[in-house]
This record gives structure tokens, C-alpha cells and sequence, in this order.
């Protein structure tokens, strides 16, 4: 299993696509952190605003456009005949595919926690606990990307037509990540969708420094984690047994 | 009862109502060169994609080695190399990387497999050159070195010498011939190049609309049907009526100006035109003539050349 996921990174060597996605991965964080040291924000704001736009926005994107570019790079080349020929399973190709993307979002979670570091350094308030930076983005991006799995499923229906599913699950990114933003208009609150969930399960750990305000935050967020995390599991694991099906009764005439 | 290294029986495929291939049932013997001859969109691809089990099969069972194709699916696939339609490769990586990533998936290839099988189509190893700027006749050979990378039994090579240039097909041609003669590998092979398959096949399935209308050796098929009696004289239906009692001729054919094949060719002409002269039948013309496969081609499928 893990040499079929080191696979599937090698594919992405030189690819244009997976190039424009690593640029996008790097420089809004970047653009992000860089408009926090302009302002001259606190840390904790630093780390709220990487929290939203990195493991809210650019993660879910990044894996979404990975995993899609992951699976259509096998229709474009008429390469997954040569993979089904060696009696590799499709489930197998499907759960290497998803943990490449997850690996890349790792790293992507890296090079967030390095720009929230270094822009703690310019802001002089730099709180210098690397891992609890680097657990509160691996935590709050794999429950983004618990709350966009169905993407997966979004892929593996369009993943012949590449732009419309590019389309399809930009719009859902989009659509999640404006119900984060507009959180307390639209009666959001009152809404038990997967990425609000995420979000307010997730909320309190994102504190690194407890303030009025944040109470204030912490009290109007609260949601319960048990249902949250339940809410989380049941889509990640609808979603993903839903795709694998279609997968593989789609691969069944290559 | 011979043994097949793969044999099929009444294999169909069926997509809605429509029948792509209908009951076929190839046998191909082990260390053998069998290949299917057809037009394109004859059923060829489909009928390797079921043998592969790339494509559902409707109806009808594949044995391979012996054994029914179903289940241990990796330890059968592991004994055979492929080829299927177009190769597929990643255009941004090399040829090398290619093929570590096929290798890689297979798992237990030795290690000097890669360059092997590359030298072996003439590919240069570690070459940066990517796949995207191979031409077609590269990219073919790619394909081949993909399929005889983990030094398979048997080897299913769709259309193989597609795109290659006129050195490229006949060196792949004394490749395929090699591989079956000295390493004693079973090849099946899809073509609709007449010239090809002549020069390489030990025997062929022709294959039209989906049915496999005739399998059997090269030889045996030239010595049966590639050869016959052309023979002119009236009136038709009395002369054959004549050497069917005489002569218990069952295989002929009449053609459309009215001279008939007969592709018994065991019998002497000079009986025949003695035997119709004592009746007072006097033979226009009569010669021992030779087909080539795409005559006999057009003959078995009832219709124009191939391709």
C-alpha cells in the first residue's frame, strides 16, 4: 500500500497542474501572514487567520484539486489499464490515491506552521511551541477535510469531464468556506452542516491565548464535540464508501 | 484432450442489446504464437480486455494455465504481460520512471529488469528524454518493454507493430519471434496487418462482427483452404453435382462469373477434365491456383479487404 502511495506522488513530477496547485498552497498562507505582519496583529490573530484561510481554504482546496488531478491523470494517459493488468485492486488505487492527497496536505500544513513561526518572529510576540502550532493546523485541516470529503464523491462521478469537476468542487470549497465566513449571519449557527462543525469542534484548540473577546468567541461557538465528531465520521465515511462503490463499478469496463 | 495455457468457451460480451462478441472460443497452446485476425472493431481489444478481466464478461468462462480465471486474479496477472490498445504512459516522466512505477507495483522484479527490457526494444535506459516527446513508434516499444518487464509466460500484445516505421515492425517482429522460439513464451497477439500476422503467427482466429469464424494452425489453413482448384464449365450445376458423386468434393464455392473453387486440391485437374470430357462437358478452364490470407480473408468474412 505504501509503495502504490509513493507511486502516486512520483506521478505528479513535472506535472503543470500539480505545479500550480503547490504555488497556490504556498503563497496565500504566505500573502496571509504577510498581511498580519503589515498590520502588525497579534500571534493569536496570525494563527486564527492561518487556521481559516489555511486549514479552512486552501487545504480543502489543495486536497480536493490533488485528489482529482490524482484520478484524472489516470483517464487522460489510459494508464489505469496498466495498473488493473498487474491485479492491483480498485479499492487499493482508490485508498493510495486518498492517502497521497492527505500526505500533501501534511506537508502543506508544514509550510503553514513555518510561516505562522516566522511570523511570530516578526511580530515579536512569537510563542514558541513549533508542535502545538504545527497539532492545531494538522487537527483543524483533517477536520476540513473530513467536512469536504464529499468532493470524493463529486470526483469520482466527474473525473472524465475534468473541468466541470474542477468547477463542481471549487464551488463546494467555496460555498463551505462562505458559511465559515458569514458564520453568524444566515442563522449559520443553527445549522449542523460537516465544516461548521469542524470549525466549532475545533475553535477552542485554535486559542493559544484566552482573552475577553475569546470567551465571548468560545461561548457563541460552542458546539457539542461528541456530535461533532460524529457529524465529521458519518460524512468522511458516507462519502468515501459511496465513491469507492461508484469507483468500482465504474472501472469494471476500462 | 490437449492442454491449453488459455482457452475460452462461448465467451460473450453484451452491452444493452447489442452482442460485440458472440460465443467465442479461442484455444491457444503453450510456447505458440496465436494471433487474432480482424478488422478493426471486430471485437479483438474486447475479447483481451475479458481475458484480462479489464471488461465484464457476459457470458462464457476463460481458463488460463489450466485453471478457471476467476479470483487469485494478481497470481494470474502475475504470469502474463500486456499490451492493451494505445500504451498509456505519464507524459511528464521518462521511460525509466514509467516503468519503476510499473515495477514498483509489481513488487518482486529483479533488479537490472528495467534496463533489460528497455536494451531489449532498443530504449536507452535513464534517458531524460519524457514521454510526451516520444513518437508513436517509441512509445510502442515502451508498451512492449512494460509488458516484458517481469519476464511473463505469457504475453497478450494488442495490435503491436501499430505506428512502428518498416524497421521498427520487423525488429519487433524478430523480437516476438525470439521470445516465443527461444524463451519458449506464449504470445497472443491482435492484429488487422494481413503481412504481419503471416510471417508471425504458428495459427490464427479470424475474427468478423464479434464471432470467430475459423482457428486453426497457418499451415493447416493454407494446406486446406488457401489452395484451390479454379475450374470453368457449363452447366455449373451439373458439374458439381458431377464431382460431388465422383469425386465427394464438399468444400467449394461458386464465384460470381460462374467458375467454381473447389479447395479439395488433393484431387489431379487432369481426372477432373478426363472425367467431364467422357461426360461431354468440355472444361473452359481449369488451374491449381494459391490465395494469399487477404484473399482468404475477404472469402471466410464475405466482404471487402481488411482495414
Amino acid at each position: 500500500m505504501l509503495n502504490i502511495c509513493r507511486n502516486e506522488l512520483k506521478k505528479l513530477k513535472r506535472q503543470k497542474t500539480a505545479r500550480m496547485l503547490w504555488a497556490v498552497g504556498i503563497l496565500i498562507p504566505a500573502f496571509d501572514t504577510l498581511l498580519c505582519i503589515k498590520n502588525h496583529y497579534p500571534f493569536r490573530n496570525l494563527v486564527g487567520a492561518n487556521v481559516l484561510f489555511g486549514s479552512f481554504l486552501v487545504i480543502p482546496f489543495v486536497f480536493s484539486a490533488m485528489l482529482l488531478n490524482l484520478f484524472e491523470l489516470e483517464e487522460r494517459n489510459h494508464t489505469l489499464k496498466n495498473i488493473l493488468v498487474i491485479g492491483v485492486p480498485e479499492w487499493k488505487i482508490f485508498l493510495s490515491k486518498l492517502a497521497s492527497a492527505l500526505v500533501i496536505v501534511v506537508v502543506f500544513m508544514g509550510i503553514i506552521t513555518a510561516y505562522t513561526v516566522a511570523g511570530g518572529i516578526f511580530l515579536r510576540n512569537y510563542i514558541s511551541d513549533v508542535f502545538h502550532i504545527f497539532g492545531i493546523f494538522l487537527i483543524t485541516s483533517l477536520c476540513s477535510v473530513c467536512a469536504a470529503m464529499p468532493v470524493a464523491l463529486l470526483i469520482i462521478l466527474l473525473r472524465k469531464r475534468n473541468l466541470i469537476a474542477m468547477i463542481a468542487i471549487n464551488c463546494f470549497i467555496l460555498i463551505d468556506f462562505l458559511f465559515l465566513w458569514q458564520l453568524s449571519m444566515f442563522h449559520c449557527l443553527e445549522m449542523h452542516l460537516p465544516v461548521l462543525a469542524a470549525y466549532r469542534i475545533t475553535y477552542p484548540l485554535t486559542i493559544i491565548e484566552y482573552t475577553d473577546n475569546l470567551r465571548l468567541g468560545l461561548d457563541t461557538l460552542y458546539y457539542p464535540m461528541d456530535k461533532g465528531i460524529f457529524l465529521l465520521g458519518a460524512t468522511t465515511a458516507a462519502s468515501l464508501g459511496i465513491s469507492l462503490w461508484l469507483y468500482k463499478r465504474q472501472e469494471a469496463d476500462v | 484432450m490437449e492442454n491449453f495455457i488459455l482457452e475460452t468457451k462461448g465467451l460473450t460480451k453484451c452491452y444493452g442489446d447489442t452482442a460485440v462478441v458472440k460465443g467465442v472460443d479461442i484455444h491457444v497452446k503453450k510456447g505458440e504464437i496465436y494471433a487474432l485476425l480482424g478488422r478493426n472493431g471486430a471485437g479483438k481489444t474486447t475479447i483481451m480486455k475479458m481475458l484480462l478481466g479489464l471488461s465484464r464478461i457476459t457470458k462464457g468462462t476463460v481458463h488460463m494455465f489450466g485453471q478457471p480465471f476467476a479470483g487469485n486474479k494478481k497470481e494470474f496477472l502475475g504470469r502474463i504481460g500486456v499490451m492493451i490498445e494505445t500504451p498509456g504512459f505519464y507524459p511528464n516522466l521518462t521511460a525509466t520512471e514509467n516503468l519503476e512505477i510499473l515495477s514498483d507495483l509489481r513488487g518482486y522484479i529483479k533488479r537490472d529488469a528495467i534496463k533489460e527490457s528497455l536494451g531489449k526494444v532498443g530504449l536507452p535506459y535513464k534517458d531524460k528524454k519524457l514521454f510526451s516527446e516520444f513518437s508513436l513508434g517509441m512509445k510502442q516499444r515502451l508498451g512492449i518493454a512494460a509488458a516484458i518487464i517481469h519476464d511473463p509466460e505469457v504475453l497478450i500484445l494488442d495490435e503491436p507493430v501499430n505506428g512502428l516505421d518498416p524497421i521498427g515492425v520487423m525488429e519487433t517482429r524478430d523480437f516476438i519471434r525470439e521470445l516465443s522460439q527461444d524463451y519458449g513464451k506464449t504470445i497472443l497477439l491482435s492484429s488487422h496487418i494481413l503481412s504481419e500476422i503471416e510471417l508471425l503467427a504458428d495459427r490464427i482466429g479470424i475474427i468478423d462482427k464479434g464471432i470467430l469464424l475459423e482457428e486453426s494452425s497457418f499451415e493447416e489453413l493454407k494446406k486446406r483452404n488457401m489452395h484451390y482448384i479454379l475450374l470453368s464449365a457449363e452447366p455449373t450445376e451439373t458439374v458439381i453435382h458431377m464431382l460431388e458423386e465422383e469425386f465427394h468434393i464438399g468444400d467449394y464455392r461458386i464465384m460470381g462469373n460462374g467458375c467454381i473453387q473447389v479447395f479439395d486440391t488433393e484431387i489431379q485437374t487432369k481426372e477432373i477434365v478426363k472425367f467431364l470430357a467422357e461426360r461431354k462437358i468440355y472444361v473452359d478452364a481449369i488451374t491449381k491456383c494459391s490465395d494469399t490470407l487477404e484473399d482468404y480473408f475477404k472469402r471466410i468474412t464475405g466482404g471487402e479487404g481488411i482495414a
